[in-house]
């Protein structure tokens, strides 16, 4: 564990701070409280992701620590379209979220600058990252309520649908976005390597967790599909848990070094 | 059996399809590339393949379900498109479609060329076998690899020691920061060394001249490294002035090397030769592959720093428009069927 003593360094330890403390805003029962403080983790985190990309003079989406950066200046728009959109409670949880996804960012992973290798100087490069990206924070918030269905907690939050409903609408919006970043991948890997598939460890994880989403909807489509919860919320884990190893081991153990290993960190 | 009860089980026999799929995929990932590859293209992958692709054709055809939402059509109808098109692209088909006389050419290959050079002549992996003509030629041009520039001094003095890796013995450095009159400890050997000189900075292509002492003990040598114009690397090994040093490794050294600064792009020009006239003159570079005759030819290496010659990979492009009609349709299937139509229950609790 390294601390970093840099601008980028205090920025990721701000928003950090604030989301943690928003958390015990949002536990202690002050929502308002815990939502400026949020939002306030919000902009200190992209601040930091301002400052990275003004640094790199490109996108900050070139390797792990980049990565997690990204993710963890995520989590409050997509806590509030969760909230207002979609109707889903678990708000609280959220700047919890973002705080364990900016510890490694602000001190595990390298915060090297590197320039961009030619395979990622690519149109698609943004797009296919942020499609990930923002379907692996639904995805998460879907992890989350599942893990709160098979936990036997409360079946829905004062106000909210069902856990259940909770898990489907989630999923819903993240698979397309999952979809996404899966057709972009394969397109890019054609124009860059000749092959729209490679057979790549990243890409046969990230495979399995589509796959086991699509099998999540096809599971509520057999006839009374959708009264077996448990089943559905295992499904949700199962396929976090891809998306957990598609993300993080593929890159850190050298066991599944790749045509990805330049996102190593 | 009625239509609803095989509608249910083509529902059931389809997600026995998506898991086992899921966790060969899985399984697959701890093969590493080249053999899941193998894997993949097996006769028991590629009957569960087409298992998979009578699944979504029965699906189009029979699931009540699927047929009454167009969005969910298009994404069965994508996938089965992407499955079928891969299929069709495979090197397996080609060589079914050479032997029935529905195609020509090899389905892939890599050429060398130095610039000025021109080939219709495909080559395996290793350069080494010849595996078929292009139905045209290929003249390289120029070639060039563009860099970063470099934003640190370029020339580097460290200790080092070599150590076996995947491509033989290589050299695991310590940067060694040390200015003149200064003394750093080495890591090898209970050795130090005082800076006495460095001399000039510039310009870098040519190596500075390094004078330095080193001392072990009561004993102290004078030596130099660097200073001959063309060189990028010098050692200077540490047990020969010390033998009676006790060194873990034989090859602890004193090193001079230059960073070489990081590539930004791998440029071919070249010019595609039909009937013995240029048809089509362009740049291919890495994302950006050049498309004709049936063929995807991009940059896959070169002979690193000297560009003395590039290769380039040609691949042949059958059933690429299928798999992308399947990248549209699949995408924006679930754009519709997830963002814009979802079902939603009208009291907020389970649908």
């Amino acid at each position: 564990m390294t601390l970093q003593a840099t601008t980028l360094g205090w920025l990721i330890y701000l928003g950090m701070a604030f989301y943690l403390l928003a958390f015990v805003l949002f536990k202690a029962h002050r929502p308002k409280a815990g939502t400026w403080t949020y939002a306030a983790g919000f902009i200190a985190a992209w601040a930091a992701v301002g400052f990275r990309g003004w640094h790199a003079g490109h996108p900050p989406l070139q390797n792990m620590f980049e990565v997690f950066l990204i993710l963890g200046a995520l989590f409050f728009p997509l806590s509030v379209f969760c909230r207002r959109v979609l109707n889903i409670g678990g708000e609280w949880i959220d700047p919890l979220l973002g705080f364990v996804v900016l510890w490694p960012a602000g001190f595990v992973f390298d915060p090297q600058l590197k320039p961009l290798p030619p395979a990622l100087q690519s149109p698609l490069f943004v797009p296919h990252v942020m499609a990930y990206m923002l379907s692996y924070i639904f995805m998460a918030k879907a992890a989350v309520q599942a893990a709160a269905r098979l936990a036997g907690g409360p079946a829905a939050e004062p106000g909210f649908p069902d856990r259940d409903e909770a898990i489907y609408r989630l999923i819903g919006v993240g698979f397309p976005f999952m979809t996404l970043g899966l057709l972009l991948g394969a397109w890019w890997g054609k124009l860059a390597w000749g092959d729209y598939w490679n057979w790549d460890p990243k890409e046969l994880w990230s495979l399995a967790a589509w796959l086991v989403y699509a099998g999540y909807f096809h599971f509520r489509a057999l006839p009374n599909g959708r009264t077996y919860g448990r089943a559905g919320a295992v499904l949700a884990l199962v396929g976090f848990t891809g998306v957990v190893l598609t993300l993080l081991w593929v890159n850190l153990a050298g066991r599944f070094s790749g045509l990805h290993s330049y996102a190593m960190p | 059996m009625n239509m609803k009860a095989f509608q249910h089980n083509l529902l059931r026999w389809s997600l026995i399809g998506i898991f086992g799929l899921a966790a060969i995929a899985v399984a697959g990932a701890f093969l590493g590339a080249e053999r899941a590859k193998l894997f993949f293209h097996s006769p028991l992958m590629t009957a569960i393949w087409f298992f998979l692709l009578l699944c979504l054709l029965a699906g189009l055809v029979f699931s009540a379900r699927v047929r009454r939402r167009p969005a969910s059509w298009a994404m069965h109808l994508g996938c089965l498109l992407i499955l079928a098109g891969s299929m069709w692209n495979s090197s397996d088909v080609h060589r079914w479609r050479v032997s029935f006389g529905l195609d020509a050419g090899p389905y892939s290959g890599f050429m060398r060329l130095k610039p000025g050079e021109t080939s219709d002549r495909l080559a395996d992996a290793s350069l080494s076998r010849f595996v078929g003509p292009l139905p045209f030629s290929i003249r390289l041009d120029d070639f060039r690899i563009e860099h970063y520039p470099l934003e640190t001094d370029p020339w580097v003095l460290g200790a080092g020691i070599t150590v076996p890796s995947r491509q033989g013995m290589a050299w695991v450095i310590q940067p060694l920061k040390c200015e003149t009159g200064q003394v750093v400890n080495l890591p090898y050997g209970d050795i130090r060394m005082r800076m006495l000189s460095r001399s000039p900075r510039e310009p870098s292509s040519t190596s500075p001249v390094i004078e330095m002492q080193l001392i072990r003990g009561a004993d102290a040598v004078r030596r130099t490294l660097g200073g001959d114009p063309g060189r990028s690397f010098y050692q200077l090994p540490l047990s020969p002035l010390f033998p009676e040093g006790v060194f873990s490794n034989r090859s602890a050294s004193v090193l001079l090397s230059r960073q070489e600064p990081p590539v930004r792009d791998y440029v071919s020009r070249v010019t595609v030769m039909k009937d013995a006239k240029a048809v089509l003159q362009r740049a291919i570079e890495v994302n950006q592959p050049l498309h004709y005759g049936g063929y995807h030819i991009y940059q896959h290496s070169c002979d690193g720093q000297t560009q003395r010659y590039t290769i380039l990979y040609a691949v042949k492009d059958s059933g690429v428009s299928l798999a992308l009609a399947g990248f549209v349709l699949l995408g924006l299937g679930a754009a519709v069927q997830f963002w814009l139509q979802p079902r939603r229950p009208k009291n907020g609790g389970a649908s």
